[in-house]
């Protein structure tokens, strides 16, 4: 049953293949090249920024709707931004509830950009929004797409990834800003001659065209998962030799390299401001961030909330622990809102910097599609079928931001809300990847967007 | 036995008392672990959680093995062992992920666009500096012969020859070394040196999916059955499984002559690696991921509540002391059940201070120390870092505790809590952590898995969250009793040790663990024969990990591969 699958999409990949041939020069050209050329639009973008263990239900959801809604208490970090982002209410994502394991942090994590069950043997999943987006933007940018995070370690699988590729692969995130700069900047020593830097891209050339020649050689020999696995391989070496082909220079300020973070604040900072400088440049357009992991139980020994006799507690309770212990007006419960809270703050600092840029259509985040939220909802009784979720940017005029749109009551835990696969559906078509579909029950875009 | 080339193998090339028994393997049901039947799912997924151990749909099909990539602790293993330790890269590998517990799960060990780039970067590097002036023993140890005028061509092949062989595990053929020399002989028409054209050759060695990967490959088209593994192959899979990294010369040269296939020979390399240092690669990588010791270096006690933890790099030392009494009950042929009740541990300095110890220790040395009989500690559930895993920012976790005895130890993990769970009230914000947990076995539909693992949790309740004995949980007097819902109760760590040594599950748990580290897969249906097998021998051989080892090289399922799916034409 699954085998006809694995064949489509591996079809799907060789498309994909297919499609980046012939790279488009007018659309690599970089947004402040462009910026001077009157008329043409500047690239779309699209963005997912996951965070773990839900948001706390109460303090959360808006309790009006429409477009002179008030900010709830954890949305207020997003004051400046009102105009720019949706509140999305009653959205769900039913198909992680048939994934035989965890559904409650472990699926809804790793299926939050699939919305297609997930199972663990064999590991199994659907292609994620962004891989999706990639497959067809890839052909204009350097990176297909930017996959971002905070943690990379011993960790199980389905914990660590909301990004996958094709015959379900998980992405491998990138979780550190300076060398994330090392890569996107990569090959553009300003102290290398003309000549030296011709030579290098001579040699890793031919070191690709050797390598190719092995795995196209090894291939015949093999059974068809491990065919499909060197297929992946090949896909790689495609990729970086059409880097190595574009010689053309980045014309944008690369700016200064950023250090290796010291804590999660500058690390998740440095990392978001690589991301808007990639958007930027047009490095890629399409990037995910994974905010911690499923069941995600860090301190936030950072974060302090007040102890009720005048002074101040640190958060030093897990986040995971704390996300289960919400007792209203508890003080587990202050604590859990104050990380939550905390992450938007941070959802905040993303917006800013996106509205700061210029573009000659209107700011890098008008250009954009830019969901936040969580694969959890009311954390403590693992409600995934109504999630918190926010869609930031215009879509370059896709959407309507600044209002409060609720399709579903969201505080009626038990039950289904509309399927957000039909918003990654919207996002795609307003990034100019026309889907009808995506996922399991995504059957066409979500209303009310404009 | 003679090595037989490809197509010409048989599984009557196994000998030993393997044979028999491996022909009257037959698929036996598998027996899920867990809390059977007791979690329904809300959404009506027919399968319902907890079949994560095994899936039912394939209980027929014989196992299939993907082809690995390197992990990324193999990876830097392999290249210092190729380049010497003077050969360096600034890449930084992302972490493998981890499947059924192991960061080698073939279901993982592809390669995306992210890492093939980082591969290719650390190449480049780690050639270059393996060639630079500044690097004589990497020179010495790569160009092995004089290049001068006209020898520079036949230099150029003996050196790709040699260290391509070394390098993909297997030897080349004279086309593999011909493609090799056109990329060689390509840039130094281009203007490069003998030695930068040389290099961009070695680069290319370690790019190739022969290197990144451990290939094996199928026979020919339409044989869809169990076949050995190549010499090569085999080498290769022996070992990264007892040394995480590549093969040595010796183990080259019998994989070379053939005799591999022998398993007299087989066995006596085996003993030969397991006495080499490098089988320190099996407690790193084994036991550290067996029993997530690994993890101790991402936990974060609370430092208003347990300052000491950082202050003295407790976490590193409490990793170091798992590793050594894991290590010296491998090495010295102990029985593995010793690991419950070990009447010895490993300190430094700020350990012995956290665990109580009288006398004096090195800072960072650690020292061999005899437990006292009646004390508090002994064995591996009292380590503080098992402990201290299992523990959340600013509290013990007696739910922790026990998911990690049923799932490491016993190999019986209760399945997850389901999705849109009832609310329950908010548990009582006063009373012992015992009581407020005692609140999980008052609902039905928790009770079925809280009833397995609380109990298990309570009798470590001695223990705080970094692992320091305490008499008390704060203000009220603990209760270490359990009892399972078989019955067996206990009161505290040391009785909870002694009826886990007692259980024929931990024996059975730790083949399996093994088998999934040394496979690189989950075990399925039809591997419960072969581990039955092996811990029908484990138990013969007095549980001693090496003669296990043994056993498992020994195995079939390891000698051989099942063909996957026909290849496409």
């Amino acid at each position: 049953m699954k085998k006809s699958w694995e064949l489509s999409r591996r079809t799907f990949l060789r498309g994909a293949g297919t499609l980046m041939a012939l790279p488009v020069l007018e659309a690599m050209a970089p947004s402040m090249a462009r910026a001077q050329s009157a008329g043409v639009p500047a690239p779309r973008r699209l963005m997912a920024f996951f965070v773990p263990n839900g948001m706390y239900p109460t303090e959360w959801y808006p309790t009006t709707s429409g477009e002179s809604y008030t900010l709830s208490p954890l949305l207020t970090p997003l004051a400046a931004y009102k105009s720019d982002f949706l509140v999305l209410s009653g959205l769900g994502n039913k198909p992680s509830h048939f994934s035989p394991l965890d559904v409650g942090h472990v699926a809804s994590t790793s299926t939050f950009l699939t919305a297609t069950p997930v199972t663990e043997a064999p590991l199994s999943n659907g292609i994620s929004l962004d891989q999706v987006a990639a497959a067809q933007l890839r052909q204009y940018t350097r990176f297909p797409s930017l996959e971002l995070g905070t943690r990379s370690g011993a960790a199980y699988v389905l914990h660590t990834n909301i990004s996958w590729g094709a015959n379900s692969t998980p992405m491998p995130k990138e979780t550190r800003p300076d060398l994330l700069f090392d890569r996107l900047f990569g090959g553009t020593n300003p102290s290398e001659s003309t000549q030296e830097a011709e030579n290098r891209r001579r040699r890793r050339l031919s070191v690709l065209d050797s390598v190719k020649q092995d795995a196209q050689r090894l291939e015949t020999k093999l059974g068809r998962q491990d065919q499909i696995r060197m297929d992946e391989y090949m896909t790689g070496v495609r990729e970086l030799e059409q880097r190595l082909q574009q010689t053309r220079v980045n014309q944008c300020t690369q700016g200064t390299r950023p250090p290796e973070p010291q804590d999660i604040r500058q690390q998740v900072q440095l990392m978001l401001d690589m991301t808007v400088l990639a958007f930027q440049c047009d490095l890629t357009r399409v990037a995910t961030f994974m905010y911690g992991e499923a069941v995600d139980d860090s301190a936030y020994n950072f974060l302090t909330v007040p102890n009720g006799s005048g002074g101040t507690l640190p958060v030093s309770q897990g986040h995971h622990t704390l996300s289960h212990d919400i007792l209203a007006g508890s003080m587990s419960q202050k604590m859990y809102s104050a990380i939550c809270k905390w992450e938007v703050e941070q959802f905040a600092y993303l917006l800013g910097k996106m509205k700061a840029v210029q573009e000659p259509d209107g700011t890098l985040l008008d250009n954009s599609a830019v969901l936040f939220g969580s694969g959890i909802g009311e954390s403590n009784v693992h409600d995934t079928l109504n999630m918190p979720i926010l869609l930031a940017g215009r879509g370059g005029g896709k959407f309507r931001p600044g209002r409060h749109v609720v399709y579903k009551d969201p505080l009626n835990f038990n039950t289904e809300g509309v399927p957000i696969a039909k918003l990654f559906v919207s996002m795609l078509g307003a990034v100019g990847v026309n889907v009808t579909r995506f996922g399991q029950n995504g059957d066409g875009p979500l209303p009310n967007l404009t | 036995m003679k090595w037989a080339p490809p197509g010409e193998r048989s599984i009557a090339a196994l000998n030993g008392p393997w044979l028999l028994r491996w022909s009257a393997w037959s698929v036996v049901a598998l027996i899920l672990a867990g809390c059977q039947g007791m979690i329904m799912d809300p959404a009506g997924d027919p399968s319902g959680p907890g079949t994560g151990k095994g899936n039912g749909s394939t209980a027929a099909t014989a196992p299939v093995e993907l082809m690995r990539r390197l992990t990324r602790t193999e990876y830097w293993n392999t290249v210092k062992d190729l380049l010497g330790p003077g050969a360096t890269t600034t890449q930084v590998l992302p972490a493998d992920d981890q499947v059924a517990g192991y960061d080698n799960n073939g279901q993982v060990l592809g390669i995306g666009p992210l890492l093939l780039e980082k591969y290719a970067m650390a190449a480049e590097e780690l050639v270059s500096s393996a060639l630079a002036v500044t690097n004589p023993e990497g020179r010495a140890r790569l160009l092995t012969c004089d290049f001068s005028g006209a020898n520079e061509t036949p230099c150029a092949r003996q050196i790709l020859t040699s260290f391509g062989r070394k390098a993909w595990r297997r030897a080349l053929s004279a086309e593999d070394v011909d493609r090799l020399m056109t990329v060689v002989q390509a840039n130094r028409t281009a203007g490069d040196a003998f030695e930068v054209a040389l290099g961009v050759g070695l680069q290319a060695i370690l790019t190739s999916p022969h290197f990144l990967f451990r290939v094996e490959e199928d026979p020919a088209l339409g044989v869809l059955n169990a076949h050995l593994l190549n010499s090569y192959e085999l080498a290769t899979r022996l070992s990264y499984f007892l040394w995480s990294t590549t093969p040595d010369e010796t183990l080259l040269a019998a994989a070379q002559a053939g005799t591999l296939q022998d398993a007299a020979e087989l066995e006596r390399q085996a003993r030969r690696m397991l006495a080499d240092p490098r089988s320190q690669a099996l407690v790193d990588n084994f036991g550290g991921q067996w029993l997530r010791t690994r993890q101790l270096a991402q936990v974060q006690p609370s430092p208003q509540l347990f300052p000491s933890f950082s202050a003295n790099q407790l976490g590193q030392a409490m990793a170091t002391e798992t590793a050594l009494v894991f290590a010296e009950v491998m090495q010295a042929d102990r029985s593995m059940l010793d690991l419950l009740d070990a009447d010895f541990t490993y300190v430094n300095a700020a350990l012995a201070a956290h665990y109580g110890l009288q006398g004096s220790f090195d800072a960072s040395r650690f020292t061999r120390v005899t437990l006292p009989a009646g004390g508090n500690r002994r064995g591996l559930l009292t380590h503080a870092g098992i402990l201290t895993l299992n523990s959340t920012p600013t509290r013990n976790s007696t739910v922790k505790r026990g998911k990690w005895v049923l799932d490491r130890l016993l190999c019986q993990e209760p399945p997850p809590p389901p999705a849109n769970i009832p609310q329950l009230p908010s548990g009582p914000t006063s009373g012992s952590l015992r009581q407020r947990m005692e609140q999980h076995v008052s609902n039905p539909s928790c009770a079925a898995c809280h009833g397995k693992m609380d109990p298990i949790g309570f009798a470590l309740e001695h223990f705080d969250a970094i692992g320091a004995w305490r008499a008390t949980d704060g203000e009220y007097a603990i209760d270490a009793r359990g009892t399972l819902p078989d019955g067996r109760s206990f009161d505290g760590a040391m009785e909870l040790a002694r009826t886990l040594k007692e259980d024929p599950a931990l024996p059975a748990c730790i083949v399996r663990q093994l088998f999934t580290y040394a496979l690189g897969r989950r075990p399925e249906a039809a591997d419960e024969p072969a581990l039955a097998q092996l811990t029908q021998s484990f138990g013969a051989k007095g549980y001693r990990m090496k003669e296990l080892l043994v056993q498992v090289v020994l195995s079939p399922t390891f000698r051989m591969r099942t063909a996957q799916q026909e290849p496409h034409p």
